[in-house]
């Protein structure tokens, strides 16, 4: 049976906030004015079983970095419960700290004025590790990361990509068996995204460690995650794999067929579209329901040099959904889909 | 224990490594505060003596306070604004986090940090304070140093934890720094900084010193000057640690809820 590494029940959260006015008098005004009460993540019930990728997408304030947080023991919830590791992850107990790591893409977590290798001598010590084992570990990591000549310069000192780098391997060096990545290649540029990306596939994939990975950038997603979360305003809008997803997904695909031959004859493909006598290639996006008679058609029309059917992209899906959410009311919250 | 032991040295490390970091603002940190506080004083109080008819103030003359004053060069529970300032940007900005999200302590780590400032600043300035007494024969009782060192190590561990107190302030409000400014003006009356706290008319000298913030500056002073005697000076430890352990208090209680309050800034 699958271990539950972690789980919540009804978790949720929410924020007290004040609206401000430009200008002097809005100031005064804002004194007596009560503070509203803002819901970041909405009554949540999620079950991840141990060594699980688990992507969780969302736009900005959907409720992701807020999950993460109260996984990872950062912040308290105002209500429900949740278990990671069997532990409550607020009351940050040792032993549940020295399992957990949580890289925050935005912000730094190793010493910002000294070397990574003076902070991972620290963190050697925090969590207790065999010195010796522990530094060959970082060599190795650092190795593997292309970052060796950077180890002993000051954080502070080195571009975003190599900060992520030593960040990861900070995050790493106590083997944790949760590890929470908020958005790790953030800003990076394409090489160090796909370096990082691939360091992540080699490194944890596949290795029991349960990951839940937040990333604007979808390949990281769809490259690494077993599972999607989808959050919309709060709350789990869609629960299920990648693949799924897509296919869910009510965009058109798109048809490309070249001819050996110009056509003798036009010929409707749908309703609405027909090739007309004389073409040479056929380049349309079609619903999933008229492709079957598209394709049909298409192939009664003569020889095919070459036929392509381009399937909706996981960007593209994932864009219209947030555009479609964005319309949505944020105190409505989307319906749940499971896949 | 041990872990903690080794945990509390590895921070003590760290904070070493990062004030070396800032090597140029450390040495100004460390040894012209000090040095400009106490000319300060010397000045000041030089002055204030000249214009008495008899060449002393309450009875004390300028070599007196000169040997007072010698304290400040010390300052193991003076302030460091810079210090302050940056354990509460830490809560302000969510560097904070770094600490939650591992097995380590905050509150351990940025003690160390601040214990091991002083070590240095002790380990530089108490041969210069020798030095200063001995050239120009001040009244200065060097066998009591090490009682008088071990209460200015007492009360940083006192005001370390008032500090803290005030820099998890920032985990309800943005902005603490104004608190923090007010607190070290208070601080820099009621521990004698500015005046020995005798020259304050009795009934309120009595409370001032009966304060554990007279262990800052007053007591260790006025007792190497020789201007308070053996059996004025011991009182002073049960004040520190009835003092010290209503404020680590207060800075366990601020700390806890403050965490229920924190939003993870940053993350």
């Amino acid at each position: 049976m699958t271990r539950i590494a972690i789980e919540t029940r009804q978790l949720s959260r929410s924020y007290r906030t004040q609206r401000k006015e430009a200008g002097l008098l809005a100031s005064l005004k804002q004194l007596f004015k009560p503070r509203l009460t803002k819901a970041a993540l909405l009554p949540t019930d999620l079950e991840i079983p141990q060594g699980q990728i688990v992507g969780l997408v969302g736009a900005n304030g959907a409720g992701k970095t807020t999950l993460l947080k109260m996984l990872s023991g950062l912040i308290y919830p105002t209500g429900g419960s949740a278990s990671v590791l069997g532990y409550k992850p607020w009351e940050r107990r040792y032993d549940f700290l020295m399992q957990i790591g949580l890289l925050l893409g935005q912000k730094n977590q190793l010493w910002w004025d000294i070397p990574a290798s003076d902070s991972f001598q620290l963190l050697i010590t925090i969590y207790d590790l065999k010195r010796a084992a522990a530094t060959e570990r970082v060599r190795e990591l650092a190795t593997r990361l292309n970052c060796t000549h950077v180890l002993d310069v000051p954080l502070r000192r080195l571009s975003l990509g190599e900060r992520m780098k030593m960040e990861l391997i900070g995050c790493l060096l106590h083997a944790p068996k949760v590890l929470f990545l908020d958005e790790p290649t953030i800003g990076l540029d394409v090489v160090a995204q796909n370096a990082i990306r691939q360091f992540i596939l080699d490194e944890l994939r596949g290795s029991g460690t349960t990951i839940i990975l937040t990333s604007h950038y979808m390949d990281d997603i769809a490259l690494l995650a077993d599972r999607l979360l989808l959050m919309s305003h709060g709350a789990i809008a869609y629960d299920g794999t990648v693949d799924h997803f897509v296919s869910l997904a009510p965009q058109p695909k798109r048809l490309v067929v070249d001819f050996m031959e110009p056509l003798v004859e036009s010929i409707a493909i749908s309703e609405v579209l027909s090739v007309p006598k004389g073409a040479l290639s056929f380049d349309h996006a079609l619903a999933p329901s008229e492709l079957q008679n598209a394709l049909k058609a298409v192939m009664s029309l003569g020889p095919v040099r070459d036929l392509k059917i381009e399937e909706p992209n996981f960007e593209d899906v994932i864009r219209v959904f947030f555009e479609k959410e964005s319309q949505v009311s944020p105190g409505l919250a989307p319906n749940r889909n499971r896949g | 224990m041990k872990r903690s032991l080794k945990s509390a040295l590895a921070s003590l490390r760290i904070g070493i490594a990062a004030e070396r970091a800032y090597l140029f603002d450390f040495v100004v940190g460390v040894f012209f505060i000090p040095l400009a506080y106490f000319l300060i004083e010397v000045a000041f109080w030089t002055g204030l003596i000249q214009t008495s008819a008899n060449g002393a103030l309450a009875g004390f003359t300028t070599a007196d306070y000169l040997s007072y004053f010698l304290w400040l060069l010390l300052r193991i529970g003076g302030l460091n604004w810079r210090f302050e300032r940056d354990m509460i940007a830490d809560v302000n900005s969510g560097a904070v986090n770094a600490f939650l999200l591992r097995p380590s302590s905050f509150f351990e780590y940025n003690l160390m940090r601040l214990l091991g400032q002083k070590m240095l600043t002790v380990l530089v300035m108490t041969p210069v304070v020798v030095g200063i007494a001995w050239g120009f024969n001040l009244p200065f009782h060097l066998e009591r140093l090490p009682a008088a060192l071990l209460m200015g190590f007492l009360y940083l561990i006192l005001t370390f934890s008032l500090h803290f107190a005030v820099a998890c302030g920032a985990f309800f409000y943005d902005n603490v720094y104004s608190l923090n400014i007010t607190k070290n003006m208070l601080l820099w009356f009621l521990t004698g900084e500015t005046m020995p706290l005798d020259l304050l008319p009795a009934p309120i000298a009595r409370v001032v010193i009966a304060l554990p913030f007279s262990a800052g500056v007053y007591l260790p002073a006025a007792y190497l000057s020789g201007r308070i005697g053996t059996a004025e000076f011991l009182p002073g430890f049960v004040s520190l640690a009835v003092g010290g352990l209503l404020f680590a208090l207060l800075a366990r209680w601020l700390w806890m809820a403050g965490l229920k309050n924190y939003s993870g800034t940053g993350a």
